[in-house]
């Protein structure tokens, strides 16, 4: 169970994370695709020990509601980011003669919220593993 | 679907929404108490209908889980924010007079309402199967 939970949810991160990154331009509000992954495996296998499982099965996995958070979670995070009007997209482009460093950016914003999501993320999942 | 369940639900979403909004000035990436209310409101009731059931039962709803689930779902909205304490908007403002008067909202993208339109989905389909 352990290994086709982690492999499911390992899986299903990077066809979620590839979708929005690749198919719409989008890595979340830090900009970052590996954080953008990195919650949406957190949320998938954590959901794999607390979801009611339903639906075809694989490796004794039911994999529906796994992908399903992972495709909510995905959502949530896309939803978040600032969206940018045709004007101001064309104003940033013509103001940016340097483009900034993206990583420093969004390093900078990880704010506190980020962390108790990572450290809340990873007790459930061992939480999980011990209730069960 | 119980009267009582949508009432705790509520109640819940309440709770937690005037936490992270009184405790943390915390009011999500849209700057909207409502949107974050509505969030974790929908979240929790689709957690309602699809987490395991564990630990303490009021009333025939194990709300633990449900409760734990809408906090985690909260912090991936607070997490998915802007940061917004008062050093780094004194910061931007530095860089950027004219920051201050700009809006420091996420707008409503489609991605919102698809969210939106999935959470009712899940509950739909909770009640369904």
């Amino acid at each position: 169970m352990f290994v086709s939970e982690l492999l499911f949810a390992l899986i299903f991160a990077i066809a979620i994370t590839l979708f929005f990154s690749y198919g719409f331009k989008n890595r979340g509000p830090w900009g970052n695709i590996w954080i953008f992954f990195v919650v949406i495996f957190l949320g998938i296998w954590a959901a794999s020990r607390w979801v009611e499982p339903f639906g075809p099965t694989y490796m004794g996995t039911a994999w529906m509601p796994l992908l399903l958070i992972g495709l909510l979670v995905g959502l949530l995070l896309a939803s978040s980011v600032p969206v940018k009007g045709y004007h101001q997209k064309k104003r940033e482009a013509e103001e940016a003669e340097t483009p900034p460093s993206t990583d420093k950016l969004s390093l900078a914003a990880f704010g506190m919220f980020f962390w108790i999501l990572v450290t809340a993320l990873l007790m459930v999942i061992a939480f999980g593993y011990l209730a069960n | 679907m119980s009267f009582f369940e949508v009432l705790l639900y509520t109640a819940l979403a309440v709770l937690i929404t005037a936490v992270f909004a009184i405790v943390f000035k915390q009011r999500g990436p849209w700057g909207s108490l409502w949107a974050f209310f509505l969030i974790i409101f929908l979240a929790i009731w689709a957690a309602g209908l699809w987490v395991r059931p564990y630990g303490i039962e009021t009333f025939g709803i194990t709300w633990v889980p449900v409760a734990f689930f809408g906090v985690l779902f909260a912090l991936v909205v607070s997490a998915a924010a802007p940061p917004s304490n008062r050093r780094t908007m004194q910061k931007e403002e530095k860089i950027d007079p004219e920051a201050k008067n700009k809006p420091a909202l996420v707008a409503f993208s489609a991605y919102f309402w698809l969210l939106m339109v999935v959470l009712a989905i899940a509950i739909i389909l909770g009640y369904i199967l």
